[in-house]
């Protein structure tokens, strides 16, 4: 009869205390909160920062998924084409994912004007296709404009690439290259409309972007083209994307990579980044722990003698035990919650108003493939989840010993105490 | 008959001074005598390179003028029409290297980090074509031992780069004909030990003073795709002339820019 009873009386009892020292209780509900709160606002500024990390390296040119033939990629020579042929285009065209995608002609180049010759990447590309997958149309430097339909010798450079050559927007440019077919390609008087700087470096040195038509011809491509690039919808989805298409296409002759294998460089500065950004939520889950030992430690320790009565009348020492640990759940509890608002709170804050790294973008340069300007937080409930759980089993781990000790009195000992 | 004896003896004494030198032969002398049997101080040749990969087969023809002891060399492409005109200027020395383009009307430097990529194409690399010679300062060169190849005894020497010297490859095999030094095969290996081309020289004939392979294929193992089309550079020298004084305006910006 009495069973039911039990848990309720020690709950009651473990509510009053965690109340009877006021001050103590909310300093510990703060170190928790506190604590919490802030590895999910760090999370949540931290993965809004590689998903614009990733979204803007990824537009820049690249775009989410790139199909070529087998060896392109690794050799990036015009010797591997691809025809587009009807099962690949209509499998771009029949994915509801897929936003836009681009074909294009690659070749190696050399530029010159009267001292310096470059080595340059030429991409053929067809103006309005490209605006669905690349955003170097929106990169393009005041007084230039892109390509349109309807350009032929007309191209588009980096601003890294004019500056070393020394041209500006209405000068022309002669291009040695080599065709599909092995011959020279020998371009002249190509003239600049544009100069666009994507801050990506290595575009901003290399790229040479011109009508798609004219590279087929000066290339002697014939039906062929180098590669195409796809962009979707909701950058998150590119694997199942990119599965899709696999299975769509199904032709052994052709790579299917999305952007993690075009640019392992950023997935690797992710998971670098990820990693360091854990051993500093360590230290502060490690800090939150401590914290709810101190304060549990303290409360069982001022209650030697409370405890010590409590079971010389004869209370099961399972009891005290359950009874401390349930004042430690209840601070946990609340503290979580607090802590979780909070976080929310502040994350949110900035996602309405991100944070400008425009300032800092010469340092961010360093790493070449970042670009930031503003950076919205992202907040997910998992961090949410994740952060509340962890932080709510390494504090019960910690309250664990202090109420060991508190069952583990001797009554006759802990009354004489204090 | 007593005026001839000595010359005999002579002979004899040459012939085993010669054989002597032979068996005591280091892989360098090789190698030397190897460059020196197939090239002249100078030399004038007109050229077909057939270029054949898995999509395309090509035929080009090249006259060349090469000093080596200026390490000097200019090239025009004469046929196809569409590649008519280009030309080369290579001077070693400097690493240097200018194509002239007709279609764009100028020359240009070949940027230094293009020398590993493909010479027009092919499967020699712009550095195979500027710093050939180097072959014999850049490399320390060990007998082996002698194989047969193609049904001739040769020589084969192990060449392995210098400490100090900026070479591509990790190791070089030569062999050449134990009668005559000429090369048959050279086969190129990465630093992983791992072969990566290989060139093989065939059709020994008499072109102006000499005996000389006429026929140079470069195969490339890293870019095979495709196991049962075989992709390869073919050299073939369809005329020569040795040691005959070039001109040293040959060698220079004037020649490879004029109209």
């Amino acid at each position: 009869m009495n069973h039911g009873k039990k848990p309720l009386i020690e709950a009651v009892l473990a509510w009053r205390n965690v109340w009877k020292n006021k001050r103590r209780t909310v300093l510990t509900l703060l170190t928790i909160m506190v604590g919490s709160a802030m590895v999910i606002l760090f999370m949540s500024l931290q993965e809004g920062a590689y998903d614009v990390i990733i979204e803007n390296a990824v537009s820049a040119n690249s775009g989410h998924i790139q199909i070529h033939e087998k060896g392109f990629w690794e050799f990036r020579s015009i010797d591997y084409a691809l025809i587009p042929d009807k099962r690949v285009i209509n499998a771009l065209k029949a994915d509801p994912s897929i936003a836009g995608y681009t074909e294009r002609v690659h070749a190696a180049g050399l530029v010159a004007n009267e001292e310096a010759s470059e080595i340059v990447f030429i991409q053929g590309v067809d103006p309005e296709m490209e605006k669905r997958v690349s955003s170097l149309h929106k990169a393009i430097r005041k007084g230039g404009r892109f390509l349109k339909p309807g350009d032929a010798t007309q191209i588009v450079i980096g601003q890294t690439l004019a500056e070393n050559l020394g041209v500006k927007v209405g000068d022309t440019l002669s291009i040695i290259s080599q065709g599909f077919d092995g011959s020279i390609a020998g371009l002249r008087d190509l003239s600049i409309v544009g100069i666009f700087k994507c801050g990506n470096p290595e575009y901003d040195r290399y790229l040479i972007l011109m009508p798609l038509g004219r590279a087929v011809e000066t290339f002697a491509m014939g039906k062929y083209i180098t590669s195409i690039a796809v962009r979707i919808h909701e950058g998150s989805l590119m694997p199942e994307v990119r599965e899709r298409l696999k299975n769509a296409i199904h032709d052994d002759r052709l790579e299917i990579m999305g952007w993690d294998d075009l640019m392992p460089e950023i997935m690797q500065y992710v998971v670098f980044d990820r990693a360091s950004a854990y051993i500093f939520y360590f230290v502060l889950y490690i800090t939150v722990a401590f914290g709810v030992l101190n304060t549990i430690q303290m409360s069982v320790f001022e209650r030697t003698r409370e405890f010590g009565i409590m079971l010389a009348i004869g209370t099961r020492p399972g009891r005290i035990l359950s009874m401390v640990v349930i004042e430690s759940l209840f601070i946990c509890i609340i503290g979580i919650i607090l802590g979780a608002l909070a976080g929310s709170a502040l994350s949110y804050y900035f996602i309405v108003s991100p944070i400008d790294y425009t300032e800092y973008q010469k340092e961010l340069e360093v790493w070449g493939f970042i670009t930031l300007t503003k950076v919205p937080a992202k907040l997910a409930f998992s961090y949410i989840i994740e952060t509340s759980l962890v932080v709510f089993i390494t504090s019960m781990l910690f309250t664990i010993i202090p109420a060991r000790r508190a069952a583990r009195l001797k009554p006759v000992e802990a009354i004489r105490k204090l | 008959m007593k005026r001839i004896i000595p010359f005999i003896g002579a002979g004899v004494l040459a012939a085993g001074a010669l054989s002597g030198i032979a068996h005591a032969l280091s892989g360098m002398e090789i190698i030397e005598r190897s460059e020196k049997a197939i090239r002249g101080d100078t030399q004038i040749a007109l050229v077909e390179i057939t270029i054949k990969t898995r999509r395309w087969t090509r035929t080009m023809k090249m006259k060349s003028w090469d000093n080596r002891a200026g390490k000097k060399s200019f090239a025009e492409v004469l046929a196809p029409r569409k590649d008519a005109g280009n030309r080369f200027l290579m001077i070693t020395r400097e690493g240097l290297m200018w194509q002239y383009n007709p279609d764009i009307g100028r020359e240009m430097k070949i940027h230094p980090s293009m020398m590993l990529q493909s010479w027009m194409g092919s499967d020699f690399t712009n550095d195979d074509i500027v710093k050939e010679s180097s072959i014999v300062e850049d490399y320390t060169h060990l007998l082996e031992g002698k194989n047969t190849i193609d049904g001739y005894e040769c020589y084969r020497v192990i060449m392995s780069p210098k400490p100090e010297a900026a070479v591509v490859w990790g190791k070089i095999v030569y062999y050449a004909r134990v009668e005559d030094y000429l090369p048959v095969r050279q086969e190129f290996y990465d630093q992983h030990d791992k072969l990566k081309k290989f060139l093989t020289c065939s059709d020994f004939r008499k072109m102006h003073d000499r005996m000389i392979p006429t026929i140079y294929k470069m195969v490339s193992l890293k870019k095979r795709r495709d196991p049962n089309v075989e992709e390869y550079t073919l050299m073939t020298i369809k005329d020569v002339v040795f040691n005959e004084k070039i001109d040293n305006r040959i060698f220079t910006l004037q020649n490879l820019k004029r109209r």
